[in-house]
């Protein structure tokens, strides 16, 4: 796959990573610039605290560069977003142990996994899990942020990460099948949940 | 730093939902990476590599000495016998041991200050032990 050079220098991905190996140090520069907005957008739809995404973005990247070898076979996006996708599990699990959390669902759809509603409860969603956003944007952030965990994880993977739903798959460690599901169903409780959000939104795409 | 994210050829597969919902995320203002970032994530990586190179380290050091245990055990059962027999020693083979033993010299050299007080010591003992008590008790030597 090719088509993630930057339009800066015409480097893939690869080459930046191998030129950092190399001892160039700008080139790691680019590819965290690069990467910023997909990565930090995916950590902090789930920890919806700046300072936690930012620790983790940090964290994701220092995973990587620690097993500098990892990184033979383009594209780096599925390897980044399943560092960062392992560091928030992590999270999770460790909320859930300390009873912090709920027990998490599949996500499947198959159960009520966001207390029955079915619809996800925006205005319920406190405002410091919204991440800084603008009017539309800000209304679908805070949707995504209700919804169920796994589906969560799936929409925004595929969302901020642009992710092939085989990556995502991979990288949630579930059947093509799920994620699909997951996707579907996510997307159902958002169009629910922003009726007529939805309908603006028509007008403008 | 305009970039292209298309990687998977999401533009192409996505559905327009999809599309949309994308770019209206795409459209929210995203905090600036604060100064130092690369810096930062550079610091961490090295201390991981470092953390990962103790742990390979002591993993070695861990099967190695359970190597020369089992070579010691060996060794100890090679010696024994297969039935557990007692190790056998020669009057030859001791003085041999006594000879090579690397401390031995140390020992002497450590021990040398306090030879004269060692003597005696023991010539006070052997004194003390000469002495007959229930003959007569003021009888006492002078040492």
């Amino acid at each position: 796959m090719d088509t993630e050079r930057t339009e800066e220098n015409g480097r893939s991905d690869l080459d930046e990573w191998r030129a950092y190996g190399k001892g160039e140090a700008g080139a790691l520069a680019r590819l965290v610039e690069k990467y910023r907005r997909p990565l930090f957008g995916f950590l902090s739809r789930f920890t919806g605290d700046a300072g936690q995404a930012e620790e983790w973005f940090q964290e994701t990247w220092a995973r990587a560069l620690a097993r500098p070898g990892a990184f033979t076979k383009p594209p780096l996006a599925p390897w980044l977003f399943r560092i960062a996708h392992n560091l928030a599990m992590d999270h999770f699990r460790r909320l859930r142990r300390e009873g912090a959390l709920p027990g998490a669902g599949t996500g499947d759809g198959g159960e009520r996994e966001d207390g029955g509603e079915g619809v996800p409860d925006v205005a319920a969603v406190s405002p410091d899990r919204v991440v800084a956003t603008r009017e539309l944007g800000e209304r679908i952030g805070a949707a995504v942020a209700a919804l169920p965990e796994a589906q969560r994880m799936t929409f925004s993977l595929r969302m901020d990460g642009r992710l092939a739903f085989r990556e995502i798959a991979e990288i949630q460690g579930c059947p093509l099948g799920t994620v699909l599901a997951r996707m579907r169903y996510a997307l159902a409780k958002l169009r629910a949940a922003l009726a007529e959000d939805y309908e603006e939104w028509k007008e403008i795409r | 730093m305009k970039t292209t994210m298309d990687a998977n050829g999401f533009e192409a597969a996505a559905t327009a939902e999809e599309r949309a919902l994308a770019r209206a995320l795409e459209a929210c203002p995203m905090p600036p990476m604060p100064a130092g970032t690369v810096e930062g994530i550079e610091r961490r990586a090295r201390a991981l590599r470092a953390a990962s190179r103790a742990r390979a380290l002591r993993a070695l050091w861990m099967s190695a000495a359970a190597a020369a245990a089992a070579v010691a055990l060996w060794f100890g059962t090679w010696r024994t016998g297969p039935e557990g027999a007692a190790p056998v020693a020669s009057a030859e083979s001791v003085e041999s041991a006594e000879a090579e033993d690397p401390f031995a010299e140390a020992e002497a050299e450590w021990l040398s200050p306090y030879d004269a007080e060692f003597e005696e010591l023991e010539t006070t003992l052997l004194a003390f032990e000469a002495l007959d008590f229930d003959s007569d008790a003021t009888a006492f030597p002078s040492l």
